[in-house]
């Protein structure tokens, strides 16, 4: 313990004339030690992103960190029950948040801290809740192949569904959200007006299209094999994975026009056995460098720092779904409405699943 | 008179062998349970806890909702058509890999020959290979522009590509394709401890070959057969995700919705109901295969 202290007194004094302008970046009070957890998603690209947003935290903070993944609220209800936290800081969903909320699981974000950091007015008020700040939003958008349709695709999702007009094979993610939202949509209701939604009246929604979905997509990896081997015309995709397609030369195209976006956020589970370093990383991981780094290698996502549109280019900003241009008809998924319903929802699901 | 004089003097002798026996396999027994202790403890931590804590969980444990919620949510029937198809799912994957497997255990355990090596390198390399991958290897296969497809196409025997993934067919395959290595692996000891000497003994008696494998070889790699089996249809009565990805949402099964009871809804008693009525049912199954062939004879050494 000590010989690690003496160390990272070393280090600090080495990084303090290596790096003195970092080391200046940071208030004192950022200064700590130990190991931070980190409960993300995993995969190459979360990992990409998550080194972007950390950028030189633990040289300025002298605060390790190390990853885990996959943010699982069960998982974390049975290490508070044994009283054994093993997560620092969890990049939950957004109904994941509320879940763990409600069982009393979460630390409240400590945000004089943050705003120490940040300056508020950088940051999007509607992604700072009690429990949990905004980290990425993650996108579902329509898609197609342009090869198929040289004149272009569905503008919406009623167009989408219209085989008429659109004649070719379709995928969808088998899951009600955003199954259900898209349902919704194709008969015609807009989005941002879904909810609260009437579970009858999108079941009834989801049989008019279900004959329509040639496939039902069980994980976000299937989108890249999907589109590489043109095995669907038209496709209720995931953003990053079809933007990450395109980008590699494959004839696809994408609207923003009613995408669907989920909120994450991070959390920090009560009982984390580096709750105050913690509060730390999460504050660090709203600064407008570390969002700007994470967009310009994956412009993929929405960020809580809208400073940062000021700063990107046009051209990047035009492929950024969080941007002002392109979030203007986006449909939010209501994270309250999911908790509430989701029990009731997912079963029914499963029945409608089970009985094609 | 000699005879006689033998048998008392092995009469005589025997209390004081069984004396010296005892005392044997006491030491023996003692042995034994010092050795069986790890073992015994292990399962024990290992296994049996974990179910009893699952049957806790079932009951309520550890919430606070009504003890037979759980069991009670399990009687919809969505759960109940579910639970059919995973069943139906899980036996017709056993038995195409009975009737698959038999023929290529057969082959490696009684002919001699390099292409044992081959078969036995091709099914251990696909055991070593990720679950993941191999799900995903068949779509490559299967896919409307997919190596089958493009060269049924190619050679003009078809002019429209057939849907063979993103459907029944496609879980049908990808299952098969994972668990056949699990069948033949518990096949071929059975087989081989099957004595030549009986085959040829009926054919010289003048049995006809068919005659021979269908009253000699078959039942007595009965329990090879049994074992498989078990394995296979425990394994497949577990999978979800290659039916989820290869069924391309029209294979939906029970564990799929394990996981969404623990995963989206942190309903952890649902999930341990579930789990509960599978494992019960598991055990069942398990009860009637050793009625039919008796699960001791899976150790015993095939027909000797």
């Amino acid at each position: 313990m000590k010989a690690k202290r003496l160390f990272s007194a070393a280090a600090a004094i080495v990084l303090g004339y290596v790096l003195p302008a970092a080391a200046q970046d940071v208030p004192a009070s950022f200064k700590g030690t130990g190991t931070l957890i980190v409960n993300n998603w995993g995969g190459p690209t979360v990992e990409k992103m998550h080194k972007a947003w950390y950028g030189d935290f633990t040289g300025a903070t002298g605060i390790a960190l190390s990853a885990t993944s996959i943010p699982d609220v069960s998982k974390l209800k049975i290490m508070a029950q044994v009283n054994n936290v093993e997560w620092d800081v969890v990049d939950f969903e957004g109904n994941q948040m509320l879940m763990a909320t409600k069982n009393n699981l979460l630390e409240p974000i400590d945000y004089d801290l943050l705003f120490s950091l940040v300056p508020k007015d950088q940051l999007d008020p509607a992604m700072l809740s009690k429990y949990g700040v905004g980290s990425t939003a993650f996108s579902t958008v329509i898609a197609w192949n342009k090869e198929v349709f040289p004149k272009g695709g569905p503008k919406d999702w009623v167009e989408f569904f219209d085989t008429q007009k659109f004649p070719g094979r379709r995928a969808l993610y088998a899951n009600p959200k955003p199954a259900l939202e898209i349902a919704l949509m194709a008969s015609g209701k807009k989005a941002g007006e879904l909810y609260p939604m009437n579970i009858d009246e999108a079941f009834k929604a989801l049989d008019a299209i279900g004959p329509k979905v040639n496939l039902w997509v069980e994980k976000t990896s299937q989108w890249d094999v999907l589109i590489q081997n043109k095995e669907v015309d038209l496709m209720g995709a995931s953003l990053a994975r079809t933007m990450a397609q395109i980008a590699a030369g494959e004839p696809y195209a994408v609207t923003f026009n009613q995408s669907i976006v989920e909120q994450s956020f991070w959390t920090i589970p009560k009982g984390a056995p580096n709750a105050k370093e913690a509060q730390k990383l999460v504050a660090w991981m709203m600064r407008k460098e570390g969002a700007k780094k994470a967009l310009e290698l994956l412009p993929y996502y929405g960020m809580t720092n809208v400073a940062v549109y000021k700063e990107l280019t046009p051209e990047l900003i035009s492929k950024l779904p969080g941007s002002p241009q392109n979030a203007k008809n986006t449909h939010k998924i209501d994270a309250q409405w999911w908790l509430d319903n989701e029990q009731v929802v997912r079963t029914r699901w499963l029945d409608w699943l089970s009985k094609r | 008179m000699v005879e006689i004089e033998a048998a008392a003097q092995i009469a005589s002798t025997l209390p004081r062998k069984r004396s010296v026996v005892t005392a044997w396999s006491r030491q023996r027994n003692r042995l034994t349970f010092w050795l069986m202790t790890a073992p015994m403890l292990s399962m024990a931590i290992l296994f049996i806890a974990p179910i009893l804590v699952l049957v806790w969980m079932s009951f309520g444990g550890g919430s606070d909702a009504a003890p037979f919620d759980g069991y009670k949510a399990l009687l919809q029937p969505v759960y109940l058509r579910l639970l059919g198809f995973t069943l139906q799912l899980a036996f017709l994957s056993t038995i195409i890999c009975a009737i698959l497997s038999y023929p290529i255990a057969y082959l490696m355990a009684n002919v001699r020959s390099q292409v044992n090596l081959w078969i036995a390198v091709a099914l251990f390399i696909s055991l070593w290979l990720s679950f993941l991958a191999r799900t995903f290897s068949w779509i490559i296969i299967l896919q409307r522009r997919g190596v089958v497809n493009n060269f049924l196409i190619s050679t003009g025997l078809t002019d429209q590509p057939f849907e063979l993934v993103y459907n029944k067919i496609g879980v049908y395959v990808g299952m098969i394709h994972i668990l056949l290595p699990f069948m033949v692996i518990t096949l071929i000891p059975a087989m081989k401890a099957i004595d030549p000497a009986y085959m040829r003994a009926a054919l010289s008696l003048g049995a006809s070959p068919a005659k021979v494998f269908r009253q000699i070889y078959l039942p007595l790699s009965l329990p090879g057969l049994v074992a498989g089996s078990m394995l296979v249809f425990t394994l497949a009565f577990g999978f979800f995700i290659t039916p989820a990805i290869l069924g391309g949402g029209r294979a939906p099964t029970i564990v799929l919705a394990i996981r969404d009871q623990i995963q989206q809804l942190g309903d952890l008693q649902l999930a341990a109901s579930t789990s509960m009525v599978l494992l019960v049912i598991c055990l069942a199954l398990l009860i009637a295969y050793d009625r039919v062939s008796g699960v001791d004879r899976l150790y015993d050494r095939g027909g000797r």
